[in-house]
C-alpha cells in the first residue's frame, strides 16, 4: 500500500513467495521467520556486519528501477 | 522381520466403556480395569497421579487441557506396535492388528513448568454434547480420559515423554487384554495388486515438526530435518506416526487421527475400485525459509512423479505457514502433470468476510475446506468438566459459559479430515 | 399469524409511474398492490399490517429523513418481518428497498428481506448488510419472487437463523461460516480428485482469488545519499507495555515510535507482541526485526541521507486483508507527509 502511494518500499522477509502474492514489488529474501534481519548463529559483531549487508541490499533495491515485482535473492 | 506390505486389520466395535476391575469386553461394552491402568501409568515417576474417567457422546461433559489421543490397538503376533515408544524398533505394518473401534484414550494434563514463546501446549477443549460438539471429532467417540498430574520437579520435555509413553502403553494394553474377542470386521490392507486402467493416487501427508510441543514422531524420532520420504500406508496403522503436537488445538492431528487418518482409510477403501493407492509421501511443513520450502516441495513432487502418480491428495498440518509448503508442492506436482486436490482450513476473519486462504497458487483449483480458525464459538455452561477447574488462562471457569475461538477446539479443523465441518458461504 | 410490513414505491402502490417518482413518503393500512399477492401466497398464515410507500426520487432526495420515517412507522407497528420490494432490476427502487431493509434490522432488530435482481446496483452496495433474495429482472416474475422472499422471510420472522446462501436460495452476503456436513472431507477430496482426473466437472469449495491488479512499482530512489529512509515492521515490535494496545493477532491498529526510544531500548524495553513467531531472538535484540543499528550506521557512513525519526509497527499474523490494506494506506500517507523517500519493511 505504501508503494501505491508512490514511495518505493522494500520488503525484507524470509517468505518471498508470500510477499509476491501479497503484491510487494521489491522483495529481499532475508533471514528466518523469527528474525528477518537477525542471525543468532553469528557472534554479535558478525551479526551486525551481516545485518548491515542485508539493509544495504534493501537500499540498493529501493534505488533499482524495476518494471515488475522482483525478488532480490539471498543465496 | 516382516515387511509392511500386507496387514490384516481386525476391528471390534465398542458401544460403551465402563470402569471396573478387569479389562474385558462383553456385548460390545468394554470394561476397563482402573487399578491396572493406574498402576501401569504410575510405573513412570514422572507422573505422580492419574484419574481415569469416561466421557461418552451425548453426555453433558466438557474435557479440557486435551493433549494426545490414541486408539487402543495391539498386534496379534510378535510384531512391534508404536516402534520407538512401546514396541521394538522394527518396520511395522505387517501381520495382524486388533483395534477397538469407537474408543479413544484421551490425555488431559497441564505441564509442570511455565511456558513461554511460540511452542507451548495451548488449551484444547472437547464438548461431548450440544451444538458445540460439532467443533471436535472427539465428541463422537467414547473417550477414556487419563487426567495426569505431573511431577512438579521435572522439565516439560521430560514430562511430555512420560505421558506419551504412558498413553501409548495404556492404549496397547487395553486392546491386548481382549485379543480373544471375535472381531466385528476383518479387512486386508494390501496394495500390491494394481489395476493398470485405474489412476495411481499418492497421499502427500504433511506433519508438524516445529519443535518440542509441536512435534510428530516417525518411528520414535522427530521430523525436524525430514526430507519428504515414502512410507507404506500400513505403517501408519501400526503407530509409526505418533503425535506430540499441542500448539494449536484446531489443527493438530493427535495419534488417533494418524492411526485413523481418514484420507488413508478412504484411499484404501477405493483401492482397486476407482484408483490405485500408490503410496504415502510424509513430509514436514513450516519449513523456515523460502529456499527450504522450495527444497521440500520440489522433493515431494519429484517422489510423486517417481512412483508414477497420476493424482495426489495433499493435507497440511497447521496454519498459513504450513499451507504455503503444501500449496508449493501442489504447484510443482501440477506442473509435472499430476492432478491434485488439497485440503485447507480457512481464516476468513471473525466475521467471515475476508478471503479465506493465506496463500494459494493458481494451480490449486480443487480445494476441500474444513472450519475457520477465526470463528468465535459460544461455549455453554455444562454439567461436568474433566481435566481441571479453569482453562489454561487460569481465570476462565471451565464449566462455562465462555467464548472460545476455533483455534482452541480439539482437532476441530483437522486437515486430514477428522471433523465434520465444512465452510459454507452465507 | 406473521405480521408483515411492506415497503414499495409509487409505481407498485398504484400512484403513478416515473412521473410520480417524487411522491412523498406515506403509510397505508394493510396490503397494497403486490402486497395482496403476498397475502394470497401466505394463505392466512400472515397478514400485511402496514404498507410503507415512497416515490423513488423523493426517497433519494433525502434518504436519511425517509429512512427515519420508515423506522418510526416500524417502531410503532412492530411487525415480525419487513419485506422490501421485490424491486427486480430497478436501480433507485432497489437501493431504497435495501437501505430501508438494512435500517430495519440494524436499528430495530426486525428481520428484513429484499427481493432483487442479482445484477441490480443495490446488490453490491448492500449485500453484506441485509438479506437479499434473487428475482428475475422484471415484474413478470412477481409470483416466483414472492415465493422466494417468503421462503426466507418467514423463517427469519420465526427467529430461525440464516442457512448457507445456496440452501436458503439467497444472494450470498459474502461471509463464510463452518457448518456440519455428513460427507467427510476424505470422501469429498477423493471424489473431487477423481472428477479432475477423469476430466469431469468439479467445484472447488474455495474459489481462487482474482489476482489483484499488480501495483506498479514506485520509481526508484534517485540518490540514496540524500534520501530519508523509514523503517516499518509487521513483526509486532512495541514498547513492552504495548501502550497503543496493538493486537497480537488479527491486528487492526498500528503505531509509530521514536527511533531514539528504540535505540535506547531501556525504560521502555521493546518486545514483540506478535503471536505468530517465536520472539525470543527479537526480544533479545530488536535490531533483528527492526534493523535500526544497521540503518543508522549506513546513514553515518553517508550511504543514505538520514533515518526517519519514527519507526512504524503492527502485527502481521491473522491480519485480515482489509485491515492490512487500510493500515498500509494510513502509514503511507503519514510517511509521505513527513517527507520520507524510501521505506524498508520487515516481515516475519
Amino acid at each position: 500500500m505504501i508503494e501505491k502511494n508512490g514511495v518505493p518500499s522494500v520488503l525484507l522477509t524470509a517468505l518471498t513467495a508470500m510477499a509476491k502474492v501479497a503484491g510487494a514489488n521489491r522483495i529481499v529474501a532475508s533471514g528466518l521467520i523469527p528474525h528477518t534481519v537477525g542471525d543468532p548463529t553469528r557472534s554479535a559483531a558478525d551479526e551486525f556486519i551481516w545485518r548491515k549487508g542485508q539493509v544495504q541490499k534493501a537500499l540498493n533495491a529501493a534505488a533499482t528501477p524495476i518494471e515488475e515485482a522482483q525478488i532480490f535473492a539471498d543465496w | 522381520m516382516r515387511q509392511p506390505f500386507s496387514l490384516t486389520m481386525h476391528s471390534i466395535e465398542i458401544g460403551d466403556v465402563v470402569l471396573g476391575d478387569a479389562t474385558e469386553i462383553s456385548d460390545g461394552t468394554l470394561t476397563v480395569d482402573v487399578a491396572g491402568i493406574t498402576a501401569l501409568v504410575l510405573e513412570d515417576p514422572r507422573i505422580v497421579a492419574v484419574e481415569v474417567d469416561v466421557a461418552r457422546p451425548g453426555e453433558n461433559v466438557r474435557i479440557i487441557h486435551c493433549l494426545d489421543s490414541v486408539e487402543p490397538r495391539t498386534k496379534l503376533g510378535e510384531e512391534s506396535l508404536f516402534p520407538g515408544f512401546v514396541g521394538e524398533m522394527e518396520t511395522v505394518g505387517g501381520g495382524e492388528t486388533l483395534r477397538l473401534s469407537g474408543v479413544n484414550v484421551l490425555t488431559s494434563s497441564t505441564f509442570p513448568q511455565p511456558f513461554s514463546g511460540l511452542l507451548q501446549a495451548r488449551e484444547a477443549v472437547v464438548d461431548m454434547s450440544g451444538d458445540t460438539a460439532a467443533y471436535s471429532p472427539f465428541s463422537r467417540v467414547i473417550n477414556l480420559v487419563l487426567a495426569f498430574t505431573p511431577n512438579p520437579d521435572i522439565e516439560n520435555e521430560d514430562y511430555d515423554d512420560g505421558i506419551r509413553r504412558a498413553t501409548l502403553k495404556v492404549a496397547e494394553h487395553l486392546a491386548g487384554q481382549v485379543v480373544d474377542t471375535a472381531p466385528d470386521d476383518t479387512t486386508l490392507w494390501d496394495f500390491s495388486t494394481t489395476d493398470p486402467d485405474l489412476p495411481n493416487v499418492v497421499y502427500f501427508y504433511q506433519m508438524q515438526g516445529q519443535g518440542q510441543m509441536a512435534d510428530t514422531y516417525l518411528y520414535g524420532r522427530n521430523i525436524h530435518n525430514l526430507v519428504p520420504t515414502l512410507i507404506h500406508p500400513n505403517e501408519v496403522l501400526d503407530g509409526a506416526v505418533v503425535s506430540g503436537n499441542y500448539v494449536y488445538a484446531c489443527y493438530k492431528n493427535p495419534t488417533y487421527l494418524h492411526q485413523n487418518n481418514p484420507i488413508i482409510w478412504e484411499l484404501q477403501s477405493r483401492h482397486g475400485k476407482d484408483l490405485n493407492f500408490a503410496g504415502v509421501i510424509v513430509n514436514r511443513g513450516h519449513n523456515y525459509t523460502q529456499a527450504d520450502k522450495e527444497r521440500s516441495s520440489l522433493w515431494a513432487a519429484k517422489l510423486a512423479e517417481f512412483v508414477g502418480a497420476d493424482g495426489a491428495i495433499l493435507t497440511p498440518e497447521g496454519g498459513g505457514n504450513a499451507a504455503i509448503d503444501m500449496m508449493l508442492a501442489c504447484q510443482y506436482m501440477e506442473q509435472a502433470g499430476i492432478k491434485t486436490t488439497v485440503v485447507s482450513s480457512e481464516a476468513a476473519g471473525t466475521d467471515g468476510y475476508d478471503f479465506p486462504l493465506f496463500f494459494t497458487v493458481p494451480e490449486a483449483n480443487a480445494i476441500v475446506t474444513i472450519g475457520s480458525e477465526d470463528e468465535i464459538i459460544a461455549m455453554p455452561q455444562v454439567d461436568r468438566v474433566i481435566g481441571g477447574d479453569t482453562l489454561l488462562d487460569a481465570e476462565t471457569p471451565a464449566i462455562g459459559p465462555f467464548d472460545l475461538k476455533m483455534y482452541f477446539h480439539y482437532s476441530g479443523a483437522s486437515q486430514v479430515g477428522g471433523n465434520v465441518l465444512m465452510m459454507r458461504e452465507f | 399469524m406473521t405480521r408483515i410490513a411492506h415497503y414499495i414505491n409509487q409505481f407498485f402502490a398504484g400512484i403513478g409511474g416515473e412521473d410520480k417518482a417524487d411522491a412523498p413518503f406515506e403509510i397505508r393500512q394493510g396490503a397494497v398492490g403486490p402486497g395482496r399477492a403476498i397475502e394470497m401466497a401466505l394463505g392466512g398464515d400472515g397478514e400485511i399490517v402496514q404498507t410503507l410507500v415512497c416515490g423513488d426520487n423523493s426517497f433519494h432526495a433525502d434518504p436519511d429523513a425517509n429512512v427515519a420515517a420508515v423506522i418510526a412507522a416500524l417502531a410503532a407497528s412492530k411487525p415480525d418481518l419487513l419485506i422490501a420490494g421485490p424491486a427486480f432490476n430497478a436501480g433507485r427502487y432497489g437501493l431504497a428497498c435495501a437501505a430501508v431493509a438494512t435500517a430495519a434490522t440494524e436499528q430495530l432488530g426486525i428481520p428484513a428481506v429484499t427481493g432483487i435482481f442479482p445484477e441490480a446496483p443495490a446488490v453490491d452496495v448492500y449485500r453484506s448488510r441485509t438479506v437479499m433474495v434473487p428475482t428475475g429482472d422484471s415484474a413478470g416474475s412477481m409470483k416466483e419472487a414472492i415465493e422466494a422472499v417468503l421462503h426466507v422471510g418467514l423463517r427469519l420472522a420465526g427467529g430461525e437463523p440464516l442457512r448457507p446462501a445456496v440452501e436458503d436460495g439467497r444472494i450470498p452476503m459474502g461471509y463464510r461460516r463452518a457448518g456440519v456436513t455428513d460427507v467427510p472431507v476424505a470422501r469429498r477430496a477423493a471424489e473431487m480428485l477423481l472428477a479432475k482426473l477423469g476430466g469431469d466437472e468439479f467445484e472447488s469449495e474455495v474459489a481462487l482469488p482474482e489476482r489483484a491488479e499488480p501495483i506498479p512499482p514506485a520509481a526508484a530512489v534517485v540518490d540514496l545519499s540524500q534520501a530519508t529512509v523509514a523503517l516499518v515492521t509487521e513483526g509486532g515490535l512495541v514498547p513492552e507495555d504495548n501502550p497503543d494496545r496493538i493486537e497480537s493477532s488479527s491486528a487492526t491498529k498500528w503505531a509509530r515510535y521514536p527511533i531514539s526510544l528504540l535505540e535506547k531500548n531501556e525504560n521502555p524495553r521493546f518486545k514483540s507482541i506478535h503471536a505468530g513467531y517465536d520472539s525470543q531472538w527479537v526480544d533479545d535484540d530488536p535490531d533483528r526485526m527492526v534493523p535500526l543499528d544497521a540503518l543508522s550506521a549506513l546513514s553515518a557512513d553517508g550511504v543514505i541521507g538520514g533515518v526517519h525519526e519514527y519507526f512504524y509497527a503492527t502485527s502481521g499474523t491473522g491480519t485480515t486483508v482489509s485491515h492490512a490494506e487500510r493500515m498500509g494506506d494510513e502509514i503511507a500517507k503519514q510517511l509521505i507527509s513527513d517527507g520520507v523517500h524510501a521505506v524498508l519493511v520487515t516481515s516475519t
